[in-house]
């Protein structure tokens, strides 16, 4: 009760009307400490993200796309604070006010995860198998002391049938579904508490094409209807072509490329993106793929190497490219890649 | 060790390029469970041709990967059984043959790389004896030859520094090198059939496209065939020459790659690829198939697909639909009693 009053003066204290992206990221950083020995020194860090900035509109869709290890996971949970941040600011806006979400306290942080939510990648780990769909989504509301008794189970039931599920399935264990219908629990347990700001990590990678048709609508379908804004993070490019507004291309923990969904696709500049778009299989036997081979494999965050990190598999890399990390170039107003030859 | 190599060469020169290698017929592949009986493979037929690629599409549930474990006589019986069919390789029915000849048969003339690099290799053998087992198991090589042979096979699937790479243990490489050390294990005996059972869905698709080109290299150098059996689309696009559609433990439309993806017949087809988001434009709307697979253990009646078809009528709940040729001689093989209405959707 008191959480949700503090909520709504919150949201009704406008101090002013100045718009600006509802999320915005200046240089995150998170380091995972790597510890030796018996008195635990510390010899390194992993930099599984490094300096990253990105901003996500109002109703906007941006992507995060990269290669297994580059960061992008630990950048969307880092983000929402599953993961403490190492360095970097993150501002969340909501009606007009800002709020330094890395500076928040515990109990304001529980308060703003109302608005920031999580869908996981795997339907299969990531709900609990010893409670009911019910319990699943109402926890949140419960937690958030929100609902409570039969009004909680009205309001769950109201959100199994938004997501396509039957209003039946409340009392249903986890593994009693399939994996699109437990990929639908978890948007419903993410939409309970009328988020305005979610971040699908993966959240389609698991499941088969007419599935994953299935809930790729669905997502779309509660972006119009409750104004939502995504960051998808993802690997697969067609998927994220066809959801996103922007897309921000990531290579071992940093941003190389962002731009507008159809700049990125029709003129990628940097080598990485090109590269990446090559290696995407068209379902088309007539045109067969111009790959751009990239020899290796992605180098160790740990040790990334000096100058750009992705010059040790870059085809058209030179002298200078092992020496110094680039700047990031504007290309267009809404277009920028960090690479020496552009 | 010459004459047996003399041996298989000869073997080999009796099945020419484009001859039929590998044929199943009607293989039914039960499992006992604890709600009767589930059907996962009931009914498939396909031929895969020498030197060429055979793709098999379907979503997870349809019974690809059983026919394929059922071809190398690896499904676990009991609770798995054979419940008919035939499985002709080079003329000889594999369900019939012993264990040992089985023995003989996997690994030497038909091997298999498995999805998930990670549990398909030994943790606690490195990788140099993983691939040493089979040439010293199938080709009678002794310890050094083997050895030899080990390096030579890593170093043709692309793995910097074989001399060192040879001793290491699966952990200590990445998720693309194990892939590719499957594949150096899969080709160590020079098989004349390869199953690859998705094996690039764990890999990024940089590494993906260089394991492709890999296997199709390695196809094309040493005349093998090759069954892709995979999820994707664009994948099967890119590598195969025939593909077969699979549904609920059935084949339902069969054909080479470019009649398939030029013009797919069957709805299931038609809908995997409305579905894909590829081929939508920007704000469209992606197309979707309604409902899910149907369980094994309760197929419906008649057309296995009509729960989720559009265009299923009285006739497809009675009556199965047989895998028919769309039009005579074209090869295109498809199971749908509505294939006019189909060429609508």
């Amino acid at each position: 009760m008191s959480l949700a009053t503090e909520k709504q003066n919150m949201s009704t204290d406008k101090t002013s009307a100045a718009a600006g992206p509802l999320i915005s990221v200046e240089g995150m950083k998170k380091y995972f400490p790597i510890r030796k020995g018996i008195f635990s020194r510390h010899v390194g860090d992993v930099k599984a993200v490094d300096g990253l900035s990105f901003e996500v509109g109002h109703k906007e869709t941006l992507s995060l796309v990269g290669e297994s290890g580059c960061g992008k996971t630990t950048a969307g949970r880092t983000l929402l604070r599953l993961l403490e941040p190492t360095a970097g600011k993150a501002i969340y806006r909501p009606d007009g006010r800002e709020i330094e979400l890395f500076k928040l306290s515990g109990k304001k942080m529980k308060l703003a995860r109302r608005d920031l939510q999580m869908i996981f990648q795997d339907p299969y780990s990531s709900l609990n198998p010893r409670k009911t769909a019910g319990n699943i989504v109402g926890e949140a509301l419960r937690v958030h002391g929100i609902a409570k008794g039969a009004e909680l189970e009205d309001r769950v039931e109201q959100l199994l049938v938004r997501v396509g599920l039957r209003s039946d399935s409340f009392n249903r264990f986890a593994h009693e579904f399939s994996g699109g219908q437990r990929q639908r629990i978890g948007i419903a347990r993410a939409l309970a508490l009328e988020p305005r700001f979610i971040v699908c990590d993966e959240a389609v990678s698991a499941l088969d094409v007419s599935i994953q048709a299935q809930v790729i609508n669905l997502l779309k379908d509660l972006q119009d209807e409750l104004k939502l804004s995504y960051l998808f993070i993802a690997h697969d490019l067609s998927v994220v072509r066809y959801l996103s507004s922007r897309i921000a291309v990531m290579y071992l923990g940093r941003i190389v490329e962002v731009g507008t969904s159809q700049e990125v696709f029709q003129n990628p500049r940097h080598p990485y993106t090109q590269a990446l778009l090559s290696a995407v299989p068209r379902p088309d036997p007539k045109r067969k793929m111009q790959h751009i081979p990239l020899t290796g494999d992605v180098p160790s965050p740990m040790n990334p190497p000096p100058g750009c990190h992705f010059a040790p598999r870059c085809p058209v890399a030179e002298k200078h490219c092992h020496e110094s990390y680039p700047e990031t170039k504007q290309l267009s107003p809404t277009q920028a890649a960090a690479c020496h030859l552009l | 060790m010459a004459t047996s190599n003399q041996a298989r060469s000869a073997q080999r020169a009796e099945i020419k390029k484009g001859e039929v290698l590998l044929e199943v017929r009607n293989l039914r592949t039960h499992f006992r469970g604890d709600e009767g009986i589930a059907k996962a493979v009931d009914g498939v037929n396909y031929s895969v041709l020498a030197g060429q690629t055979l793709g098999i599409v379907g979503e997870s549930g349809c019974g690809k990967s059983v026919t394929a474990l059922s071809i190398l006589g690896l499904v676990p019986m009991p609770p798995g059984f054979h419940a008919g069919g035939e499985i002709l390789f080079r003329g000889e029915d594999l369900c019939k043959a012993s264990e040992a000849r089985m023995r003989q048969v996997r690994g030497n003339d038909i091997s298999m790389i498995f999805q998930e690099p990670m549990t398909a290799l030994n943790p606690v053998f490195t990788v140099g004896n993983q691939i040493m087992e089979t040439v010293m198991l199938h080709q009678g090589f002794d310890k050094d030859a083997a050895r030899n042979h080990a390096i030579s096979m890593l170093e043709k699937v692309g793995i910097p520094s074989p001399r060192q790479r040879v001793d290491e243990y699966p952990h200590q490489l990445s998720g693309g090198m194990r892939q590719r050390v499957m594949i150096a294990m899969a080709m160590a005996c020079s098989p004349q059939l390869l199953i690859a059972d998705e094996p690039t869905t764990a890999l990024d698709v940089t590494i993906q496209a260089q394991v492709l080109a890999l296997i199709t290299d390695l196809q094309r150098r040493e005349g093998m065939s090759v069954v892709l059996i995979t999820h994707d689309l664009g994948v099967v696009a890119q590598t195969t020459d025939h593909v077969a559609v699979m549904y609920a433990g059935k084949v339902v439309e069969y054909g080479d790659v470019e009649s398939i993806f030029g013009k797919p017949r069957h709805p299931y087809t038609i809908g995997l690829f409305h579905s894909l988001p590829d081929l939508a434009g920007p704000g469209e709307r992606l197309a979707t198939i309604d409902g899910i697979v149907p369980s094994a253990f309760h197929f419906p009646t008649g057309c296995r697909f009509r729960t989720r078809c559009l265009l299923a009528s009285d006739k497809c709940v009675n009556e199965e639909p047989a895998l028919v040729e769309a039009e005579s001689g074209s090869g295109h093989t498809v199971a749908c009693h509505h294939l006019e209405e189909a060429e609508k959707l």
